[in-house]
């Protein structure tokens, strides 16, 4: 991917955010930490644990569903992120969203999604979060049908 | 009387961290009433509203006003959400093990 106009705007303790301009098309996004893995954050809170292991692609693959680690347990309110956040990208503004935790990369556009499973040399200790989201968007497209 | 907090004046235009919301609930006075006035307020984040909506639910003593378009459709959002409780169900999406580099690059060149 090509881009242009490359610069960080904010650096908050281990976040960074990197937006960019690709090709004249896109507004792209990166957001990346150095903290837990979204795995890390399933151990921490010891949720779900029994169906993810210790698998940095699992853990990924049940956030995109809307797992949280902070469910309530009456009703849903928070823990939206990763789940609204996917499908937003994809589906409202027909982007594309890739996510690398761990040894986990999940990468989503509105038709296709693909988990990897990626070798220990890939590891990204944190999670990093890339948006590709087109300049031009759709019509029909509604922000508050994905809050 | 019902002691006016001006949140503009706080917090700026834009509310976009939870920790915002906390560090304003540890200032306000059990035995006090608020009002907090959203004028000035151009957006919160979902997380925010769901800060707020904690916020006034757990205290009778706490109402909102002045909210703008965009902080209410945010609000009305979030309190929509506490009513309609997720139906997850466990399923992952088919993973993909890729057991050396070049199976990673071939899973990437054809995504």
């Amino acid at each position: 991917m090509k881009t242009t106009n490359y610069r960080r705007i904010q650096y908050v303790q281990n976040l960074h955010i990197l937006p960019q301009m690709g090709k004249h098309t896109t507004q792209n996004i990166c957001v990346a930490d150095n903290g837990i893995p979204i795995l890390g954050s399933y151990v921490q809170s010891q949720l779900y644990l029994d169906h993810i292991g210790d698998n940095d692609a699992k853990a990924i693959s049940l956030a995109k569903k809307g797992f949280s680690t902070k469910n309530r347990p009456d009703a849903e309110n928070r823990g939206f992120g990763i789940s609204s956040n996917i499908d937003m990208i994809t589906n409202g503004l027909r982007g594309s969203m890739y996510i690398l935790s761990g040894t986990g990369l999940m990468m989503c556009r509105k038709d296709k999604v693909e988990i990897l499973s990626m070798p220990s040399q890939t590891e990204w200790e944190g999670t990093l979060i890339f948006a590709e989201i087109p300049l031009d968007t759709p019509k029909d497209f509604d922000f508050y049908k994905y809050m | 009387m019902k002691q006016i907090i001006k949140l503009s004046e706080r917090f700026g235009a834009r509310i976009h961290i939870r920790a915002q919301v906390a560090s304003l609930a540890k200032t306000l006075e059990p035995q006090n009433s608020y009002l907090l006035d959203f004028s000035g307020i151009e957006t919160v984040s979902r997380s925010v509203a769901d800060e707020f909506y904690t916020l006034v639910h757990s205290h009778s003593n706490i109402e909102i006003y002045n909210m703008g378009d965009f902080v209410h459709k945010m609000y009305d959002a979030v309190t929509y959400g506490r009513f309609m409780p997720r139906n997850l169900q466990y399923s992952f999406d088919e993973i993909i093990v890729c057991p050396d580099m070049e199976s990673v690059r071939y899973n990437l060149r054809n995504f």
